[in-house]
């Protein structure tokens, strides 16, 4: 997830993860911390000020608007626009960067990309959707007995 | 010489495109007649993901009666647990085994082998190319191989050997351009009933040794539709449409079915709990392709023993 918000801010990430990114915010306080961090550190590294990525404020409006999973979400958020001076942020961002750059040594970078399909397991498919599917689609019989509502 | 001018005419002949020929696609029509207007009795063997099950089959055709029906079906298979299924025109039942009891439940009718093909084949036309293969003996029959080929990269190849007397089909196979098989079916024996004699149609279960349990189902069909399709496959229509209540939540879960005819994908969308979390990508099971989609706080899920492109191109297209 870590690295996913990371490739996030790099630019890396495929539209498709952005939805799967989003989604994930049931576990809100984490993330969004891990947003600002990872939005310091890139920042740091690609030397922006930390007010002008539009991106982050996107992302953070787009969590705000979404309809589901909101629970315990709301109570612990901050807006990026709430944060005083930039400065402050300098050395926290220079401790995480150094962080960042340990972990890209540690971690196999390729891990970062993500394609544009990526892939499931069997068992993140609910049974019951297979079985809807079989029980009015199927063509074999084996499925068609078997099947159960 | 004169050999070389009989041998290139004879190529000519052989050669010569299926298009060509007087309709071809009217030997679909008659399979499509024979499963359906034959009365039958034989065993086939069903092959899906590596599994293969003995399935015997009963089929009686008798024309109109003062209830509409005229045609009855019943389905045993012979491996495995008890399963049965009894069909008539309107009606599907299928019995199967759960511990010492047998639950019942009601279907909807479906293109089950050999009575795989659509009420109008003419709609395969569109998206499929017909062509003749070989001779070959099934279940001690003869048979012609018919292949219908797919037009696009949305579908899968349809291998038929068809009765040569009757146009039944004996065997099917399906399987990508890679000849990788998904599924078959294959006639080991099948015998032609003369007998108006309907005394089998009745289910094979022991009301003294076993409890029936009739399972309802609390399907419906939505007419809020908030979602569209921006844009559809072709050939692909829209041939049944479930609605189901998410348990504890005043909430519908929707399954919409498309189909050109031979192929079926089942596309979900339903919302997405706080405590789960969505699934995005690609996954198979089986000869089962599956791509999941977050959309607006809905699980978008599409199904199918289809080529990939198929289900992701519906599960992308959903909109609302």
């Amino acid at each position: 997830m870590n690295e996913k918000t990371s490739s996030l801010f790099d630019n890396e990430i495929q539209s498709n993860e952005l939805d799967s990114l989003l989604s994930k915010k049931e576990r809100g306080a984490d993330i969004r911390e891990a947003i600002q961090h990872y939005q310091t550190i890139s920042d740091v590294i690609q030397g922006k000020q930390l007010s002008r990525n539009n991106l982050s404020n996107k992302i953070m409006a787009a969590i705000d608007k979404e309809p589901t999973q909101l629970g315990g979400f709301l109570a612990a958020k901050k807006s990026l626009s709430q944060q005083s001076s930039p400065s402050e942020y300098w050395p926290m961002a220079a401790s995480f960067a150094a962080l960042f750059v340990i972990g890209l040594t540690v971690f196999n970078g390729d891990s970062i990309k993500v394609g544009n399909s990526p892939v499931l397991a069997k068992g993140d498919i609910p049974e019951d959707i297979i079985i809807a599917h079989h029980s009015s689609t199927s063509t074999n019989m084996k499925y068609f007995i078997k099947t159960k509502d | 010489m004169t050999v070389k001018i009989i041998i290139s005419f004879l190529l000519l002949l052989i050669l010569k495109p299926v298009s060509a020929l007087d309709n071809p696609w009217e030997i679909i029509n008659k399979a499509a007649e024979a499963s359906k207007k034959l009365s039958y009795k034989g065993i086939f063997h069903s092959q899906h993901s590596g599994d293969i099950k003995s399935i015997e089959i009963t089929h009686a055709f008798h024309g109109s009666d003062e209830y509409g029906s005229d045609e009855y079906t019943r389905i045993n298979m012979l491996d495995g647990d008890f399963g049965e299924v009894l069909a008539d025109a309107k009606n599907v039942v299928v019995y199967h085994s759960h511990k010492n009891d047998v639950i019942m439940q009601k279907r909807k009718n479906q293109h089950l082998f050999p009575a795989i093909f659509p009420v109008n084949p003419q709609i395969l036309k569109d998206n499929y190319e017909l062509s003749f293969g070989n001779k070959e003996r099934v279940a001690g029959r003869n048979s012609q191989i018919v292949v219908l080929r797919p037009l696009d990269k949305y579908r899968n190849f349809y291998h038929f050997w068809l009765d040569e007397e009757t146009s039944i089909p004996l065997k099917m196979i399906v399987s990508d351009g890679d000849n990788n098989i998904f599924e078959q079916s294959s006639f080991t024996n099948i015998a032609f009933l003369h007998s108006s004699n309907l005394s089998w149609f009745k289910p094979s279960i022991d009301n003294k040794k076993q409890d029936i349990i009739e399972k309802k189902s609390d399907k419906s069909v939505s007419h809020n539709k908030f979602w569209k399709l921006k844009n559809t496959l072709p050939g692909f229509k829209e041939v049944d449409q479930i609605s189901q209540r998410i348990p504890g939540l005043n909430i519908l879960s929707h399954q919409l079915v498309y189909s050109d005819g031979l192929a079926y994908v089942s596309l979900f969308i339903r919302p997405v709990a706080k405590d789960k979390r969505p699934k995005v990508g690609e996954v198979r099971i089986g000869s089962t392709n599956i791509s999941a989609r977050y959309y607006n706080g809905y699980q978008i899920m599409s199904v199918g023993s289809v080529p990939f492109s198929t289900v992701k191109h519906f599960s992308e297209s959903v909109e609302f």
